[in-house]
């Protein structure tokens, strides 16, 4: 016995096209006196025969129609040899395989526990909104206002809700299953951790006079967003994945060098980019770790500010002026 | 005419207060307004300007009924007509005025003097604009330029030749100087007519009273009660002998009547040093400047350490205060504007009134120092970092790139050390620029927030412009120094 088996136009078996043949020859085609009937417009009524030959080996036959035998390589033949179970062959738009009883399949893969992520989702979402709120709450030196905390937290729930339907639908297309819940997952794992980075990263900046944490942050935050992106597709499919990781750490590394290149042609037009102040964020002085500088010390490099700037003296200013453009260039 | 007044505001706002912190700058637009420059310029007020008067036209007298007051005013006119000036900076490419000013004949060989900021644009970029005189009988001609005053805000510049003459200039009716103003001895309350040109409406004559220097500044400024406008700067205030008791220059903004003259002292000396000068190249000027700014910030600042300066308390810390008079200090807090304050904020802010004119939108010359003082009343440690922080940033240094540098910055956490025990650890932001066209001078801005408490903290500004590096280091060093806590 045999199992003829249509494919999909990618390759993947369908479900129900699978056809068991008991017989040494058999046809296929798109009529109803076949032994395997093909629904493709582009299959003539009686397309190919199947049979054994003298080896035991199948071989197609073009039964002499307009479009063809066609292998996996899109070469026509008249006839082809099928050497194993996994040699493709097209006719018309149609893929097919050929499978004999004892065609060999992997053994059972181990059945895993469901999944159950509806806590830690529900974990994941306290987290996230409370860390909002507590950024706020922290920020907030003024009078208390609901809308202070509503607006942004509403905004992020929008976020959130637009983003997960969007990969869920996705999913939906691509793989038939929308799964909600772990999309939703990812999203709340990739949010919770970008909103504690962020205070990590200006809290380590203050504390260790690290001022690489604040003039490169964002690529820390293509990174998380990157990863994020990556866990989504995965699963949307497992297939790929390498290629997948590949296009995600291109997308993100060229998103993070258009995002350096737009702040670079100021910080060119400011002179040293380096010498510009970085911190925006102070904490608690309790909070500082490495010890504060010496006088001596602390004076030496504002000499160095002198010699940078009889530096920059010399050099031409170039681009646009911002004071003209406000000013209307008034002198 | 009080409409034609607001559009200098506009540009004389970014003259006087540019290096100021914004929170100072709302703070002296509440407490005590900003000088501005007599100057007018052309696209600010063309609407309203009405056009030049052609060559020969007979000029209409302004009060020309003439009242018991008003005839000591109509002789000074009538003797002075002859020596004023309206001095006009055309955009060479456009032929068109850019900015106008007055000026007055000091010389019988055609020397003249006016503000050095009216000349300024001509006086930095010659290849740019030219400058130009009309004189009240419609003759009108170049002039060129002998020699400034940075510091007092004059030029001496020099009809030139008319090409009829083969060189050799008539002798030319002229101003005199008023001894008794020259040697600063004019009685308060002297009646002074000041003239000039106010927004090419053609020439005026304005009665006034002399009040004497203006009272703590460091810059010799007469205080004059009379109405300036702008187009007037550079022009003459007489006595009622007409002889020059000083030069229109600048008017208090949201005073009234509230004018400054040039003392007649240093404009004698600027014309008596000018009188055998050849003009000025654009080299020269810059290097004139560039001298004298650098001569005004030495003294400025050895004036400044010599005064000495004094501790003024905020809660527990203790900062310096200049105890220099011409100092101007202003106090400000949030204490009783709400029933539900979170954070006490005391502000006390002290500057120099006086501002150096280099160029539009450059001034110099101005040092500022401020303390911020904040004290949680239920801000907790996070919040009140918050709040901190939004109030520590350095002050942009905004101005056109062809005149300054990209500010250059550096910040750190300042330890105390043996030296200064009380020192409380310090996060301080360093910020300068250099001047492109006046090399060793820069504009420079400190902040220094104290860091030993996280509900407590004192901010110090200082800001200094047109200072000499190692000045700015030393006085930055001073005012760290001096920065104590006592627990």
């Amino acid at each position: 016995m045999i199992w003829v088996e249509i494919l999909s136009r990618h390759k993947e078996l369908i479900s129900r096209s699978r056809h068991a043949v008991d017989s040494g020859a058999l046809s296929i085609g798109r009529g109803y006196d076949n032994d395997v009937i093909v629904d493709d417009a582009c299959v003539a009524p009686q397309h190919v025969l199947l049979r054994r030959d003298d080896r035991g080996l199948w071989t197609v036959e073009d039964c002499d129609t307009q479009n063809g035998l066609f292998d996996n390589r899109g070469i026509r033949h008249t006839r082809l040899v099928l050497l194993n179970g996994d040699t493709l062959f097209r006719i018309g738009h149609t893929w097919l395989r050929v499978r004999s009883a004892d065609f060999p399949v992997a053994p059972e893969r181990q059945l895993l526990p469901p999944q159950r992520l509806w806590p830690w989702l529900l974990l994941l979402t306290v987290l996230v909104f409370s860390t909002a709120a507590f950024e706020i709450w922290s920020n907030q030196i003024g009078e208390f206002r609901a809308s202070l905390y509503l607006m942004p937290i509403v905004s992020l729930l929008l976020t959130l809700v637009i983003w997960i339907s969007l990969w869920a639908g996705l999913s939906r297309l691509l793989s038939g299953v929308a799964n909600f819940v772990r999309h939703s997952f990812i999203a709340l794992s990739g949010i919770a951790v970008a909103s504690l980075f962020g205070p990590l990263f200006s809290w380590a900046a203050f504390a260790f006079s690290a001022r690489p944490l604040v003039d490169y942050n964002f690529a820390a935050y293509w990174l998380i967003f990157g990863v994020t992106c990556f866990y989504h597709l995965r699963a949307i499919s497992p297939r790929l994945l390498r290629l997948k990781a590949v296009i995600i750490v291109a997308l993100c590394i060229a998103a993070a060098t258009v995002q350096w290149l737009a702040n670079d042609p100021f910080n060119l037009h400011q002179g040293n980019s380096a010498n510009n102040p970085y911190l925006k964020d102070l904490w608690p002085p309790a909070t500082r770790v490495i010890a504060p500088q010496a006088q001596d010390h602390f004076f030496r490099n504002i000499e160095k500010i002198k010699t940078d700037l009889d530096e920059l003296r010399k050099k031409e200013p170039e681009g646009e002026d911002m004071f003209d453009m406000i000013m209307g260039g008034d002198d | 005419m009080a409409v034609p007044v607001l559009p200098c505001f506009k540009h004389s706002t970014f003259y006087l207060t540019m290096p100021a912190s914004p929170a100072l700058r709302c703070f002296r637009a509440a407490s005590f307004g900003r000088l501005f420059a007599v100057s007018a310029v052309f696209a600010t007020f063309s609407t309203i300007a009405a056009p030049p008067p052609e060559a020969g036209d007979p000029m209409p007298l302004p009060m020309a009924t003439a009242q018991p007051l008003s005839s000591t005013a109509e002789q000074i006119f009538t003797q002075a007509r002859p020596r004023l000036l309206q001095i006009r900076t055309l955009l060479i490419a456009a032929q068109k005025q850019s900015s106008i000013g007055s000026g007055f004949l000091v010389g019988a060989d055609g020397f003249a003097l006016t503000n050095y900021h009216v000349v300024s644009q001509y006086a930095l970029e010659p290849q740019t604009y030219q400058l130009d005189y009309l004189a009240p009988d419609g003759t009108r001609g170049r002039l060129q330029l002998h020699a400034i005053d940075i510091a007092n805000d004059l030029a001496v510049v020099r009809l030139e030749p008319s090409d009829n003459a083969d060189g050799a200039q008539p002798p030319r009716d002229h101003f005199t100087f008023n001894p008794s103003a020259v040697a600063g001895a004019l009685p308060k309350g002297e009646r002074l007519f000041a003239m000039g040109n106010p927004f090419d409406l053609g020439f005026t004559i304005v009665e006034g009273t002399y009040n004497g220097l203006v009272e703590n500044s460091y810059q010799p400024r007469t205080h004059f009660t009379g109405a300036l406008n702008p187009g007037m700067s550079g022009g003459p205030a007489v006595t009622a002998d007409n002889r020059i008791a000083g030069v229109n220059v600048a008017k208090q903004f949201g005073g009234d009547l509230v004018s400054f003259l040039v003392p007649a002292a240093a404009a004698h000396a600027l014309v008596e040093k000018a009188r055998h000068s050849e003009a000025m190249s654009q080299a020269g000027v810059r290097e004139a400047i560039r001298e004298q700014l650098d001569a005004w910030q030495s003294g400025f600042f050895a004036a400044l350490q010599e005064e000495g300066f004094r501790a003024a308390s905020f809660g527990p810390y203790r900062a310096a205060e200049s105890s220099a008079a011409w100092f101007n200090c202003w106090a400000r807090t949030n204490s009783g504007t709400s029933t539900k304050l979170r954070v006490l904020i005391n502000d006390a802010s002290c500057d120099t009134r006086t501002a150096l004119f280099l160029a539009n939108n450059m001034s110099s010359g101005q040092a500022n120092l401020s303390h911020t003082y904040m004290k949680s009343i239920d801000l907790n440690v996070l919040q009140f970092a918050t709040l901190v922080s939004g109030r520590m940033q350095p002050s942009l240094m905004f101005g056109p790139r062809r005149r300054y540098t990209p500010q250059q910055c550096y910040e750190n956490f300042l330890a105390p050390d043996d030296a200064h025990p009380n020192r409380p650890v310090l996060r301080v932001t360093w910020c300068a620029r250099a001047y492109r066209d006046f090399p060793g001078l820069y504009d420079v801005a400190v902040a220094a927030v104290t860091q030993d408490n996280s509900k407590e903290a004192l901010i110090s500004r200082l800001s200094l412009t047109g200072v000499s590096y190692p000045n700015a280091i030393a006085f930055a060093e001073r005012f760290l120094n001096t920065l104590e806590v006592s627990r």
